[in-house]
């Protein structure tokens, strides 16, 4: 049998409704109706029980994950709307899905990431294909989780996935797990058996002016580039004298953090960092994902729409030239929130969805989710990004 | 090699320059972001307006006003920051109004609300859709007032009096009444989503194009409404009316029915009378043959035939009378069942052993007032008609019940069957068609082949029972059999047969005088005859006026008067009341072919008997012997 995935998908307004009308469109592709494991992501605007419940009551009991983001991403589609959800039902003879949830994100990021290490040190198998992971986007430091994620896993598995949304309200993000979503969490899926994850990811961002250094700074906060108000620096380069940090600005200007020269040529010379909050006080910038530490040399980036799609079509492009042509069992693919509709309006599905599809195939299951942080490997570290696109395919052994 | 200042000098040069440059770079990219704002804006503008023609492709002509303003709200929820949304929409009453709170999930609240409740005369100022902020001086005045009652109606639920946005967009027909308004609301929030804006300034021109296609749709979902009400009732209308015309057909046709069965029975009863006449001649001069006759045998014998010809003759003009409703009527309080119970022997012989009869009375009707006779004629000719709808045999019933109100369709729509007694004769015979079950009342109508029946049975039946105030009716289908049902009006009372009283006394022969009235000369001779020669004194008189002198000469001397009915100048009936201002216990023996025409009696008085013709002169003689015996 291999892997079979089928995604189902509803823009339903009532929550229950659209949960089970995903579910059952899922679930309706597999041999019996029967998932290994069902994947979901949906908006924040639903009422997150009733859609947990309207997805249970046609899935009662199969182990399930995923989050809330701004926007669901499917074949061909790109729903960044206020009631949208995706579920893909993974079913598999070669593959098997260990699903796992933590709490206390924000406050304990560090001991999270030991904890889900142990969960998956404790996994009887040696053949530890990957591990997908979806924490909260608005708070803890992801950088942290990752590093100790890292640092306790007892072998070294691909990291990938992205960090809960809403719809740019930045108020609260959601995690799936079992039969109750949360809040402040990560949700996990350990994918153990015959098989690989090919990892791309790209951002398409342009430096813009000279590089700068973090004066202060301290847990997610840069309150000082050059010795200015972090805010008074970014302002100078925004429309209008905004006098509040909002999505267009959170969007338009990013900062790019330095890499090592050795990757490059793999990735590029910074990973892009996102400020999410203002402190109009102090003029800080908070940053979700954690680092820019004091000291820390920057350089202001801007988006750049054609470098976006360029780079996105070289992820998918990569994938299929590192396994000869051939085409995945199921994609996942995690776009930053900034990337969609945000900047390419109407187009955002023909720019930076459609052509990754084209590439590794039109009917091969595709689900993901605009992100507000996405997580994924350059080289053999893990990495936080933000503006980015991280594409995972799962080829398994068949 | 330059020299330090030359260098110095390069370097602020180059300094100078990197500033310029930084400060073009900031220059582009605030252009860019202006640039990326503008198309999104237009995006925005673009997503709004596609949403405005979907709403109005789906709801020009939709006639559901809760969908149509329901999907107005979703699209004004889909294009801006909302909080609150409510519509309200004027119900035909003019005084009450449906009122609904639009949730986020497309659902809604929906209650109505009395108009004087909602405080939203305000409403009524505006012409086209408004925006108010909470600063603004109608909010306060104007605006408050209304979301404080909204607060009410809604059960306090809600915390919409906060709200700092407000947009008003009021409803208005054609002519320019309103009748409804919507009404979005947007709390004071630090958060301002990305793709939904507050609604603002820039926005009315979209909002007044999303009201005049709201109106024009609720507008036309309003007159579909009233249209349809309206057809419903022309539809309600049309059906009574046809049920109506239905029902006047089906009574121009048994009034049509009735009228024929009333002329086919006067011709009948005219013909009857004219042959009893003649039948009370034959046999009465019969009789004395017969009697003078008795030692010559073959004489005798053919007297008897002439006898039974007679008889049979009467019968035959008996039925006729039956039919025409000129029967003799002796109404007595009668318990159908048993009356019915006591007929099963005789009915169980005449219908023999091939079919099996069955009574099922229910003990709880309650009594009738008819003709003994005339019902026990009826239960025969119905039980005579079942036999032989069975020639190879079957089952027969007779049953009692109460009349149900589905009786009614026996005899007409309009019928009411309270009150009345049902008894039905129902066989699983050969049934008739429609045909047949149309005529099957019509006298001489008979399905047998000639010489079989005198096509007499059912209309003899029909007759009784019209005499009786009832009704008859039948159902049949070919080959399931038949069912007669006849309505008899219930009157309460005591069935003297319960009582164990004889109905009929014995009659026993006397003496005295009798004025004889009698205009038929041959009738007149023939029962004088038989009267004196049994013993009585006959007065003549060959009318009644003539009686009527016979009778205050003498009238001290009269014991009884015989007259006929019908008579030129004084009829029997008038004849009687004058003699009997002289002598008010006379009794009265009236004879006649027909009953009750001429007398315009419903029933007899005390020392009065009624004779029909022809009749014996044993059966004159018991009339008379039982009249003078009760006078005595």
């Amino acid at each position: 049998m291999g892997t079979i995935a089928f995604v189902g998908k509803s823009n339903d307004p009532s929550g229950f409704q659209a949960g089970a009308e995903a579910a059952r469109e899922a679930l309706a592709g597999l041999p019996g109706g029967q998932a290994d494991l069902l994947l979901v992501f949906a908006t924040a605007s639903y009422d997150q029980d009733s859609l947990v419940r309207g997805i249970r009551s046609k899935a009662e009991g199969v182990p399930m994950s995923g989050c809330s983001g701004e926007g669901v991403i499917t074949l061909r589609d790109s729903a960044e709307v206020e009631h949208a959800v995706g579920i893909m039902a993974v079913s598999s003879d070669l593959l098997s899905f260990h699903t796992y949830q933590l709490q206390s994100f924000a406050r304990e990021p560090v001991e999270r990431g030991a904890e889900l290490a142990g969960f998956v040190n404790g996994i009887e198998t040696d053949d530890v294909v990957g591990i997908l992971v979806f924490p909260d986007g608005l708070g803890g430091n992801c950088l942290r989780f990752l590093e100790s994620l890292a640092g306790n896993l007892n072998k070294q598995v691909p990291v990938v996935g992205g960090t809960a949304g809403d719809s740019f309200d930045f108020h609260r993000t959601f995690q799936y797990h079992g039969d109750h979503p949360i809040s402040d969490g990560v949700s996990a899926v350990v994918i153990t058996g015959s098989g690989e994850l090919e990892i791309g990811v790209s951002h398409g961002c342009k430096p813009i002016g000279m590089e700068r250094e973090i004066t202060r700074s301290a847990d997610g906060w840069v309150y000082e580039i050059d010795g200015r108000p972090a805010w008074g620096v970014f302002k100078e380069y925004l429309d209008g004298d905004p006098r509040d940090l909002n999505a267009e600005g959170t969007s338009h200007l990013c900062i790019g953090e330095p890499l090592d020269p050795g990757l490059h040529e793999a990735y590029g010379p910074f990973v892009i960092r996102s400020p999410f909050k203002l402190d109009k006080e102090t003029g800080g910038l908070f940053f979700p994902g954690g680092g820019l530490a004091t000291g820390q040399r920057i350089q202001l980036t801007r988006r750049d729409r054609e470098e976006i799609i360029a780079g996105a079509r070289d992820c998918a492009r990569g994938i299929l030239e590192r396994r000869g042509g051939r085409r995945p069992d199921l994609v996942f693919q995690f776009d930053c929130a900034g990337r969609g509709r945000v900047l390419f309006g109407r187009e955002a599905c023909p720019a930076i969805v459609e052509p990754l599809q084209e590439i590794l195939g039109v009917e091969t299951p595709w689900l993901g989710f605009h992100t507000f942080g996405e997580i994924a490997p350059i080289g053999n570290r893990m990495y936080y990004h933000n503006y980015s696109v991280a594409l995972c395919a799962v080829y398994d052994s068949i | 090699m330059s020299d330090p200042t030359t260098q110095q000098l390069e370097i602020e040069r180059l300094r100078k320059l990197n500033s310029l440059l930084n400060e073009q770079v900031k220059l582009l990219v605030q252009t860019e972001q202006r640039l990326h704002r503008s198309q999104w804006d237009r995006d925005q503008e673009f997503h709004r307006v596609s949403g405005l023609a979907d709403f109005a492709l789906e709801h020009s002509s939709a006639d559901d006003a809760g969908r149509i303003v329901t999907g107005a709200v979703r699209l004004l929820r889909n294009s801006f920051d909302i909080d609150y949304a409510f519509s309200v929409i004027g119900e035909p009453d003019g005084e009450h109004c449906r009122l609904r709170l639009h949730r986020a999930d497309g659902s809604y609240d929906s209650s109505i609300a009395r108009l004087a409740d909602l405080h939203c005369g305000w409403v009524e100022t505006l012409q086209q859709a408004t925006l108010i902020r909470r600063s603004d001086h109608d909010f306060i005045r104007n605006l408050l007032p209304l979301l404080e009652s909204l607060e009410t109606l809604k059960a306090g639920r809600l915390e919409c009096a906060q709200a700092c946005h407000a947009m008003c967009m009021p409803l208005r027909h054609p002519g320019g009444d309103l009748f409804g308004f919507i009404l979005v609301l947007k709390r004071p929030e630090e958060r301002v989503g990305y793709f939904k804006h507050i609604i603002g300034k820039s926005h009315i021109p979209f909002i007044r194009l999303l009201s005049a296609h709201l109106q024009r749709a609720l507008h036309n979902a309003l007159l579909s409404r009233d249209l349809k009400e309206r057809s419903g009732e022309l539809e309600e209308t049309n059906k009574r009316l046809k049920a109506s015309l239905l029902n006047l057909e089906q009574t121009q046709q048994q009034l049509s029915q009735a009228q024929k069965m009333e002329a086919i029975g006067r011709l009948a009863g005219g013909v009857a009378h004219d042959f009893n006449n003649l039948l009370t001649v034959i046999m009465g001069h019969a009789q004395l043959i017969k009697l003078a006759a008795k030692e010559m045998p073959p004489f005798a014998e053919d007297v008897n035939s002439i006898l039974e010809a007679s008889e049979r003759a009467a019968n035959l003009t008996g039925q006729l009378l039956a039919f025409s409703r000129k029967q003799p009527w002796n109404p007595e309080i009668i318990d159908l069942n048993r009356l019915a119970s006591g007929l099963v022997k005789m009915l169980t012989r005449l219908i023999g052993e091939k079919v099996d009869l069955q009574l099922k009375v229910d003990g709880d009707i309650g009594t009738i007032r008819a003709d003994r006779n005339q019902v026990e004629q009826i239960i025969m000719n119905l039980v005579v008609n079942a036999r032989d709808a069975m020639p190879d045999g079957g089952s027969l019933t007779i049953s009692t019940r109460r009349a149900r109100p589905e009786d009614r369709i026996l005899v007409t729509e309009e019928f009411d069957p309270a009150g009345f007694v049902v008894l039905s004769v129902s066989d699983n015979g050969n049934g008739m068609d429609e045909r047949i079950r149309g005529q099957i009342f019509d006298p001489f109508f008979t399905t047998k082949p000639v010489g079989e029946g005198t096509g007499m049975g059912l209309a003899t039946v029909y007759g009784l029972v019209q005499q009786s105030g009832g009704q008859i009716g039948v159902s049949s289908r070919i080959g399931s059999g038949s069912i007669f049902t006849v309505l008899f009006p219930e009157e309460s009372g005591v069935d003297p047969e319960t009582e164990g009283k004889p109905v009929r006394d014995a009659i026993d022969q006397g003496s005295g005088t009798i004025l004889l009235a009698e205009d038929e000369e041959f009738i007149r001779k023939l029962t004088s005859r038989i009267l004196e020669e049994n013993g009585y004194k006959v007065l003549m008189a060959a009318n009644g006026i003539e009686a009527l002198a016979i009778g205050k000469r003498d009238i001290e001397e009269i014991d009884l008067l015989l007259t006929d009915v019908v008579m030129p100048g004084l009829g029997g009936a008038e004849l009687a009341e004058e003699l009997r201002r002289s002598s008010p216990d006379l009794p009265v023996l009236y004879m006649s072919g027909y009953a009750f025409e001429a007398l315009d009696l419903k029933e007899l008085g005390d020392g009065e008997l009624y004779l029909p013709k022809p009749f014996t002169s044993d059966v004159l003689l018991q009339a008379i012997g039982k009249m003078l015996k009760s006078a005595c």
